[in-house]
């Protein structure tokens, strides 16, 4: 057997690690509703909806319990994130072999797993906010939204947020913080799971994760 | 021919004349050679070894259009720089090339291949689908490492990195293990001269594969400036390179520059084999000399031997000159052919002379006899012996009908040498009491009469041999590889060989031509559906299959792995000795800590430690500067070609492919090149049914195996006319001297037993026939038959102790001559040119085995002869 890498053991990456230090301590008043961006938002538009919505999260705090954030998360994060495209990134060139049952089989198990992830990273508040550094973009179709976190104690922590212009609408599909690809420790998790087990094992993956993340 | 009163009334004048007018001969003769040895100087070498067959056969001329086409295939300087890590051997091809085109006097053109950018930048693109979706996966689970060292790549971070992986699991995406002993491998010899760098590559998986001996290779294809008009063309050039690559420490050590290539290996080769020609020729000099002394018993006959030994030397070389112009590397043995050969007719001379001496003649008078009696046997002589030689003249192995002209020639020339100056010298030195003494000695040998003695044995034996030898004759090999007859010692010759090991060479390619774009595409299909075959390349294959396919998969990977990171500053930051000393230790520890700790983590742990404690000493700030740079000099050029070639965004054209490297790949005329990689690195008898299969396809293909399976073909093919013609003329030549059908068998029988002798003796030692060494037998024929003449005719002459032939100075005479022979030959097996070696060898071994043979069957064939009176019976 293939000795496993520190990957395989790691099953979330770096991403949720470095979120959970600095949200999952916070506690805070319950704020506004998630506000969904409109189709017609520029790629900024897009990010800072995600955010406020987090913020939003994080500032109800006990108020919300973990059912009550996903489901004040979930719309927000399905009309911000691509998944569909973030799925064909991560599988590459396996995603054109999945038969279209599959592909939703995925879309949906990583919708969950994203919602959970911020619901359950997402729920105290500690003075954090976002602020916008650049906007990029490159061709009609591309953006880089780059935007940092300051902590409650100062600490700035970047997010660059790549988007995708999809028939006119603008969405994230990956965020990399202090460098750290999103997408890159998906694929190459996942890449690992696929290789030895199919999608099947990904998705079994996926799920077990987002039952951790919803059992606390 | 019988008697012949006139003729040799006629040689008996000549000598008088001679000895009359021995000054003026003298003089003569002197200025002749002189001019000869002058013209001689001028005498090229031509060492291309597929030069040696004829330029008519079809092989050679389908080669020779391929070169024509590709010039920079033909001939070319092949430069392997070899590292410990692709990142190594990459910065050192680039220094290299630097210095090459600094010098376009010496190397006006040169190619990289994996040196240039457009093939760069098109890497990720030109690999198969499921490679680039691999390299993908391996690009993403590095990312996150590189992300975290990309705000400070130092030695700390590094190892802090690692602390946390170990204790934590975080996960830095890298096979731990592998981290593990890659850094192990660079720590401990950190220290040392030519320390291996870390290769991110190789912890990237970026796609570099090592050789199967472990190194890694980049290949320069040089074209340098040939000077034609000198005797090693190639030498300024790599006299050049062997300068550069000193002044670039590629010498030797981890990083190392080898060199090979037809130049190389050309100017090697003529090196080995003039030195082997020197050499062999000197000792030849020194050996037949001791020989003669020994032979002759007078230190002034052995001098006069070798005088007109060395003057018909310069003689047969100028001859050469006019004759053919430039030698090649085969006629260059004619040098130690003729030290072997050309001495033999002044020796029969001398002995018959000094016997004449003793019978009590004058000195004149016994010139002119040894003469008179002699001219006919030596004429034998030596048109059989040029017969020998001349018998690969209408053969198609041209570079042997060249020795075979040069040498046959040179046969008559040692005959006038022995008719001349020879003859001058004895009439100008004094005739001293102790040759006389020498040649009155007979000391009874008994031994010499056991041939007469035991007939029926000796023929018996004879024939059990001869028939034990033929049939284990039949099984002799043929070796048509032109590095077999090289210096195996020879750096272009080992460095080939390396590189054929690790595939990393055309050399054992076949290739192909193709008028156009459709039909290169039409054949390429065709033959890389032939089984045996690796690879087929052409222009073609640039053009990536698949591209929309792989540049979405580009796109992919530009969306998750961040090119922007990759692009950005990778310098690493300088650290002090105590940061680094502080975290070698720590790291240490936490290698250590793991109860499953395993045996990678131990040896980097004990790495660390020493690495430390070295730190801590004097030279503590150096190692720290030398460790940066050793963990993190890989790091940016890997990183920023990676970034370039991620970009792609558009997919390759034909016309784009052809643009950057038409100029390797279809020739000016518009011939597309067409390279064929064989599955296995066989010899050519391996390859021989491949070359058929593609023959089929292509009937034009070239290439080494082709041509090696041809040249076998055609040089059996020249071997088996040469010895049919050898054998033929000789017996021609016999019937109408001899006059006595029986007489010229008694003289074949025993060539032919010593001839298969030879070749089981061949056989049974692992020998085989190579483009050198199969020119022995013909030749062979022809020298080892002048023994024969010499004892028959001498038996006829009768007037001989006991009736035995072996008793007279005829037989004193074949046995030196046979000797001296052999020991010039045989010298030829101290050439470093293994061709020339084997050559000597199967010469010496053959002349011996013959001569013996004749030697013992011959008297007993014949049985007594004509007693002596003075013997009394």
């Amino acid at each position: 057997m293939k000795k496993p890498s520190l990957g395989d053991r790691n099953t979330f990456g770096i991403l949720p690690v470095l979120l959970g230090c600095w949200w999952a301590a916070a506690g805070i008043a319950a704020g506004p509703a998630a506000e969904p961006p409109t189709d017609d938002a520029g790629p900024a538009a897009v990010v800072e909806a995600l955010e406020n919505g987090l913020i939003a999260a994080m500032r109800a705090g006990k108020a919300m319990d973990f059912t009550a954030r996903s489901a004040f998360l979930r719309p927000l994060v399905e009309r911000t994130l691509d998944i569909p495209r973030m799925g064909r990134f991560i599988f590459a060139a396996n995603w054109r072999t999945f038969d279209e049952a599959a592909q939703q089989d995925f879309i949906a198990a990583f919708s969950r797993l994203s919602v959970a992830n911020y619901a359950k990273h997402f729920d105290q508040y500690k003075g954090e906010r976002f602020e916008a550094v650049a906007v990029e973009q490159p061709d009609e179709a591309r953006a880089r939204v780059r935007h940092r976190l300051i902590k409650g104690s100062g600490e700035a922590v970047a997010f660059d947020y790549l988007l995708l212009n999809s028939g006119g609408v603008w969405r994230i599909v990956n965020i990399i913080t202090d460098g750290v690809s999103d997408l890159a420790l998906k694929r190459s998790q996942y890449a690992m799971l696929y290789n030895e087990g199919g999608l099947e094992a990904v998705i079994a993956e996926i799920d077990a994760q987002s039952r951790k993340f919803a059992d606390g | 021919m019988g008697e012949d009163p006139a003729a040799g009334g006629r040689v008996r004048r000549w000598l008088g004349f001679v000895v009359r007018r021995r000054w003026p001969v003298l003089i003569v003769m002197l200025l002749v050679t002189a001019a000869a040895a002058l013209a001689a100087r001028h005498l090229g070498v031509n060492t291309d070894p597929e030069s040696l067959l004829s330029a008519d056969l079809p092989f050679i001329a389908d080669s020779n259009r391929l070169r024509a086409e590709f010039p920079e295939l033909d001939r070319n300087l092949l430069l392997a720089v070899e590292a410990p890590t692709p990142e190594q051997a990459r910065a050192a091809a680039e220094r290299l090339t630097a210095a090459l085109a600094a010098d376009p006097g010496h190397f006006p053109a040169w190619y990289w291949p994996a040196g240039e950018p457009w093939l760069n930048r098109h890497g990720l693109l030109l690999l198969s689908t499921a490679r680039l979706q691999a390299a993908g996966d391996a690009m993403s689970r590095a990312q996150p490492l590189l992300a975290r060292l990309a705000g400070r790549p130092d030695v700390p971070g590094l190892y802090g990195m690692l602390v946390e992986a170990a204790e934590k699991a975080t996960g830095i995406g890298l096979e731990l293990d592998a981290v593990y002993r890659a850094l192990s491998a660079v720590l401990e010899h950190a220290a040392d001269d030519g320390a291996a760098v870390l290769s991110w590559q190789g912890l990237l998986d970026a796609g570099v594969d090592a050789t199967a001996s472990g190194v890694y290779r980049e290949i320069i294809l040089v074209t340098p400036d040939l000077d034609y008009s000198r005797v090693r063309p190639g030498r300024a050039a790599l006299e050049a390179l062997h300068a550069l690559r000193h002044d670039l420490s590629l010498d030797d050590g981890a990083v190392r520059l080898r060199i090979t290539g037809s130049v190389a290996l050309a100017d090697e080769e003529l090196l080995s084999a003039l030195t082997g020609a020197r050499r062999a020729g000197l000792f030849a000099l020194l050996m037949v000399g001791a020989l003669l002394w020994i032979a002759l018993r007078s230190p002034l006959l052995a001098a006069i031997a070798l005088i007109s030994l060395i003057c018909g030397l310069a003689l047969a070389a100028g001859i050469a000159v006019l004759a053919v112009g430039r030698i090649n590397l085969i006629s260059l043995a004619f040098v130690v052919l003729y030290i072997g050969l050309g001495v033999n007719y002044a020796l029969h001379v001398l002995l018959r002379y000094r016997e004449r001496l003793a019978g009590g003649e004058m000195r004149a008078a016994a010139i002119a006899a040894a003469g008179t009696l002699l001219w006919r046997p030596l004429l034998l002589s030596a048109l059989t012996t040029a017969i020998g030689f001349f018998s690969f003249i209408p053969t198609a192995y041209a570079g042997v009908g060249e020795l075979g002209l040069i040498a046959g020639l040179a046969m008559f020339v040692a005959l006038a040498v022995s008719f001349t100056l020879t003859p001058a010298l004895l009439a100008v030195v004094p005739v001293s009491p102790r040759i006389l003494a020498a040649a009155r000695r007979r000391p009874a040998r008994r031994w010499l009469d056991v041939p007469l003695h035991h007939r029926r044995a000796v023929l018996f034996m004879a024939a059990a041999a001869a028939v034990a030898a033929w049939s284990l004759a039949g099984d002799i090999a043929f070796d048509g590889d032109p590095l077999s007859v090289r210096d195996p010692q020879a750096e272009s010759v080992v460095t080939l060989r390396a590189l054929m090991a690790d595939g990393d060479t055309a050399h054992r390619n076949l290739q192909v031509l193709a008028p156009s774009a459709a039909e290169a595409r039409r054949l390429s299909d065709k033959l890389a559906a032939l089984p045996g075959v690796k690879r087929v390349v052409s222009l073609l294959s640039f053009v990536p299959a698949d591209q929309d396919e792989k540049l979405a998969l580009l796109d992919d990977l530009r969306w998750t792995v961040d090119p922007e990171l990759l692009a950005g500053d990778w310098t690493a930051v300088p650290s002090t000795a105590k940061a680094q000393q502080h975290a070698a230790l720590a790291l240490a520890a936490a290698l250590q800590s793991e109860a499953d700790s395993g045996p990678e983590a131990l040896r980097l742990a004990a790495a660390l430690r020493a690495n430390a404690a070295r730190l801590e000493g004097p030279g503590g700030a150096a190692l720290a500067e030398r460790t940066t740079e050793l963990l993190f000099s890989a790091l940016e050029p890997v990183l920023h070609r990676l970034a370039a070639a991620l970009a792609v965004d558009r997919a390759v054209t034909l016309d784009e492919a052809r643009r950057v490297l038409g100029a390797h790949w279809v020739s000016p005329a518009g011939e597309w090149l067409i390279q064929i990689f064989p599955e296995t690195g066989g010899d050519h008898q391996s390859l021989a049914p491949l070359v058929a299969a593609v023959r089929e396809i292509a009937p034009d293909v070239t290439g080494m195996p082709v041509i090696q399976v041809a040249a076998a073909e055609a040089i059996g093919k020249a071997f088996r006319l040469a010895m049919l013609l050898a054998t033929v003329s000789i017996t021609v030549v016999l019937l109408v001297v001899l006059r006595k059908p029986v007489e010229v068998l008694h003289i074949l029988v025993p060539l032919g037993i010593g001839g298969g002798l030879t070749l089981a003796f061949m056989v049974l030692g692992g020998m085989a026939f190579n483009f050198a060494n199969v020119i022995a037998l013909p030749l062979l024929l022809g020298v080892a038959v002048d023994n024969g003449i010499h004892l028959v005719l001498r038996h006829r002459e009768g007037d001989l102790l006991r009736g035995n032939v072996l008793r007279s100075a005829t037989a004193r005479g074949i046995v030196f001559g046979a000797l001296t022979t052999a020991a010039g030959f045989g010298n030829l097996i101290l050439s470093p040119h293994a061709g020339t070696a084997s050559l000597g060898l199967v010469l010496a071994l053959g002349l011996l085995l013959m001569v013996a043979v004749t030697l013992i069957v011959l008297p007993a064939s014949l049985g007594p002869a004509a007693t002596a009176p003075a013997d009394g019976g």
